[in-house]
């Protein structure tokens, strides 16, 4: 013990310590002079907007990044950390958002993957009893012979978790792992994460949601562009300090929304059915209408057809029946550039991959699908001179970091991606809106300003399809929310109505009486 | 590993200024040169007087230079036509068979028209036959793929083999196009009303360099200042997104596809028309596949390609005299192709990297 950190009342020796730890990336400073350390058997929640540097944190903890300067010591002694293996033979275990699991393998053998043993064979028999062993102390039921793509997004953060308390870790990092997980699984995650400290693990809990950080922590640690903002403990914080310390200035937790009189039915599903890339039918059977100045919100976690629904809907993926009707005219079967010419914007889930073009300049990418369109194109030739005056405008109402319009949209943070893509499709003048997380990304005082221009194209008569995972932003838009589960809509409520609880069982396949 | 040991690491660098880009390509070259020196060496010559006779017979007079542009110019068509599919990431290397096919409606239409047109539409034709040619071929293999995603680099391989086959079939028998007075696989000369005009008196540079620099120039800005060219370097960078955005990926996968095989097409038709003035089986030198390293030499810069096209020019040109003066054998030359590639791409590949110092690492 080197020295006691007066914040660390009622827990053990101090862990792990990084003193000044500062990691540059080009043209950014991701951790700026870092003091950060985390007691034996506490929870330490790392709280930050997207990009204030906590995954860089972390990741130079596990040794996928070496950080420019600082030092880290484990249980008091300076340690150097080059590679994830470094790290996990002193013991720190990490969960990314991102699961590094091979997923036609089986638990036990992803479980297996990558761990030294001795001789030239595997050792199955003890290694089923381990995970045996660690899924009773933990309540986790997990059969160790079960294929990773058959378990849902849940278990396979549990076969992540098993994987580093198999190793034997001392330090478990969790990267925003309730990102993909319903209210109630994310309970039982925290109650099991408890469990653990209680035991005497450590457990570094990265998030940006300030709901957590009081559910679970013992103390927190604030970020903010890189820089340490401050520690607390977690009995001594509110939520509305906690927020003003991570973006700087007072947030307002809901945008003003003006009442508006629903038009005329725009866009309208009906027995809409599919299947997903695999061949399983996952969307099945839906029955929705979206009207004019409407947001209907949708409801429900990743991977209960979403995807599918929203490929439908821009014409990029077969239906298998039903129809869907915009404006009373059936758009189902259309080319994806004959239904985008009628007015359909849409903002993909997966900006880098559907969303946009990471060679391009900004500018190109402001008019990505609008190319062959009016002001663009003047006769056979681009009209640089449109193209720039739009992408100025959307550069500066969005307030996207870069040099010019002319920088390559490669080089920007995941958060400018989004706005890049957010300028372009509103910038569109649509008719209807499809939003697939919108938000997932963006810094608390973009969102802001995201919502309010949804709020604003609803009043302009526009309707917003918004599919969203993210409970409060569909409480604080939607006029009207479905819950889907499975491939299908298991109920719309009026926004009025809507209470948490309700939609969070409902999201977790939970109807009324059942 | 060894390299964290000394507190050194590698990062990448995303601007490099583009003086010291022109210095390294320059290296680069200098070192391959360097390296086919040594095999020049092996084989008994003397590196030096090989090299020096290269560039005497490449540019050691007026009409040597007009020789080294004629020999540049089907490799600035084969080149475009390897920028155009490799920009939208189409892994075409159909152009050898492009530009047979090229060559043989150009042929085809000759002879039909041959009778009825004067000199200026029948030069018409036969250009514009040359770019049918190839096109359609090119666009044989972009409908496979779109219609039954056919991998395009099989299909053009294949087809490759399929035209120069059906082209040694035709000139091995009278009854189709072997020529009356000779007993070689090549067609009869053709009329001179057909032949390509000449630019400068006494060379053999003919009208299809002018043609091929204009196309350079035309490709050049179709792809910076037009929809299609936009369109093609996004499927060529992110065929997902551009789909999602409503752009029909199958049709550009097969207007480009020929537009790629017209431009190679082109190449066959200059070198029938313009400097063989018959059709035989050694129409084209290994020029489609050249175009290929052309292309990757030029970065896929449509103007740079016209002078990577003369310096390779210049290498096939010269070695001739290098031949005759040194009696080493011509086939050195593509030993020199085959290193500037590898030296281009390898310091393309370092140039995008560079080693810097750890500063204080633990």
């Amino acid at each position: 013990m080197e020295e006691s950190n007066h914040n660390a009342e009622g827990h053990g020796p101090i862990l792990l310590e990084t003193r000044g730890l500062t990691k540059h990336f080009p043209m950014v400073v991701a951790n700026d002079a870092v003091d950060f350390n985390v007691s034996q058997g506490e929870i330490h929640c790392l709280l930050g907007e997207n990009g204030s540097g906590k995954s860089t944190f972390a990741e130079s903890l596990f040794g996928f990044y070496m950080p420019d300067s600082g030092e880290i010591l484990w249980k008091g002694e300076k340690v150097e950390i080059t590679s994830p293996s470094d790290a996990m033979d002193l013991g720190i275990g990490m969960v990314h958002q991102h699961f590094m699991l091979v997923e036609t393998h089986s638990v036990l053998e992803n479980i297996m993957l990558g761990l030294n043993t001795r001789g030239p064979l595997l050792d199955e028999k003890s290694a089923r009893a381990r995970i045996t062993e660690l899924s009773d102390q933990y309540d986790v039921n997990m059969d160790p012979d079960a294929i990773i793509w058959q378990l849902s997004v849940g278990e396979q953060q549990w076969v992540e978790i098993l994987k580093a308390l198999y190793n034997g870790v001392e330090l478990l990092i969790l990267d925003e792992p309730t990102a993909v997980l319903t209210p109630q699984e994310s309970e039982r995650l925290f109650s099991v994460l408890k469990k653990m400290s209680r035991e005497g693990l450590s457990i570094i809990f990265i998030t940006h949601k300030l709901n957590e950080v009081v559910a679970v922590s013992d103390r927190v640690t604030v970020l903010r562009k890189g820089k340490k903002i401050d520690t607390i403990n977690s009995w001594e914080i509110t939520k509305a300090s906690l927020a003003r310390m991570m973006v700087g200035r007072d947030v307002v937790f809901r945008v003003q929304r003006d009442e508006v009189e629903r038009g005329q039915p725009l866009l309208e599903m009906q027995g809409v059915r599919t299947c997903n890339d695999q061949g399983l039918e996952c969307v099945r059977g839906i029955d929705l209408t979206l009207h004019e100045r409407e947001i209907l919100g949708i409801a429900g976690v990743a991977g209960n057809g979403q995807k599918e629904l929203f490929e439908v809907l821009i014409g990029m993926r077969e239906l298998d029946s039903g129809d869907v009707l915009l404006n009373g005219q059936p758009i189902s079967g259309k080319s994806s550039g004959s239904i985008r010419s009628q007015g359909i914007a849409h903002v993909p889930s997966d900006r880098i991959k559907e969303g946009l073009v990471m060679d391009f300049t900004i500018a190109e990418n402001m008019i990505l699908g609008s190319e062959w369109s009016k002001p663009f194109r003047k006769g056979t030739q681009l009209n640089n001179k449109a193209i720039n005056s739009f992408a100025e405008e959307g550069m500066e109402s969005y307030e996207i970091a870069a040099p010019s319009i002319d920088h390559v949209t490669g080089n920007l943070s995941g958060g400018n991606l989004q706005k890049v893509v957010l300028a372009r499709e509103i910038g569109s003048n649509p008719s209807v809106l499809l939003a697939n997380q919108p938000t997932r990304g963006l810094d608390v005082g973009v969102i802001e300003y995201v919502h309010q221009q949804f709020l604003e194209l609803r009043s302009r008569g526009v309707g917003i399809l918004l599919f969203s995972e993210d409970l409060d932003e569909i409480l604080t838009l939607s006029d009207c929310i479905a819950v889907i589960f499975q491939g299908e809509i298991l109920d719309v409520i009026d926004a009025e109505e809507a209470d948490l609880e309700k939609i969070g069982l409902l999201m977790a396949g939970v109807r009324d009486g059942e | 590993m060894m390299l964290k040991a000394l507190r050194l690491e590698i990062v990448k660098v995303r601007d490099v200024h583009w003086g010291i880009q022109v210095i390294l390509v320059i290296l680069g070259i200098l070192a391959a040169f360097f390296v086919s020196g040594w095999f020049i060496a092996l084989s008994g010559g003397n590196p030096a007087e090989a090299f020096a006779a290269i560039f005497r017979g490449a540019f050691g007079e007026p009409r040597k230079v007009y020789d080294t542009l004629m020999r540049a110019t089907p490799l600035i068509f084969t080149g475009l036509a390897t920028v155009i599919a490799f920009r939208a990431k189409i892994w075409s290397i159909g152009q050898e068979g492009q530009l047979y096919a090229g060559a043989m409606l150009a042929y085809t239409l000759y002879r039909i028209f041959q009778p009825m047109l004067d000199r200026p539409l029948l030069l018409l034709v036969v250009v514009l036959g040359g770019f049918l040619g190839g096109g359609l071929l090119g666009l044989l293999a972009g409908w496979l793929k779109a219609r039954f995603n056919v991998d395009i680099i099989i299909s053009t391989v294949l087809l490759n083999y399929i035209v120069t086959t059906m082209l040694l079939f035709l000139l091995y028998d009278h009854k189709y196009w072997m020529g009356a007075e000779t007993y070689y696989p090549r067609t009869d000369t053709i009329t001179k009303d057909a032949w390509f005009p000449i630019i400068f008196e006494d060379a053999r540079l003919h009208m299809g360099f002018l043609i091929a620099v204009g196309f350079a120039i035309t490709v050049y800005w179709v792809l910076k200042r037009t929809p299609y060219g936009y369109d093609l370097r996004a499927m060529g960078s992110n065929p997902v997104a551009t789909m999602f955005k409503g752009i029909d990926v199958n049709k550009l996968i097969m207007v480009t596809m020929f537009i790629s095989g017209g431009l190679a097409g082109m190449a066959g038709s200059g070198e029938v028309f313009g400097v063989h003035h018959n059709v035989n089986m050694a129409v084209s030198a290994g020029y489609g596949y050249t175009g290929i390293i052309v292309a990757m030499v030029s970065e896929l810069n449509p103007l740079v390609v016209i002078l990577v096209s003369i310096f390779f020019g210049a290498i096939i040109n010269g070695s001739v005299v290098m031949a005759t003066q040194t009696g080493i054998h011509t086939s050195i030359i593509f030993v020199i192709q085959a290193f500037v590639l590898l030296a281009i791409l390898i310091s393309r590949a370092l140039m995008s990297y560079r080693i810097r110092r750890v500063p204080h690492a633990g």
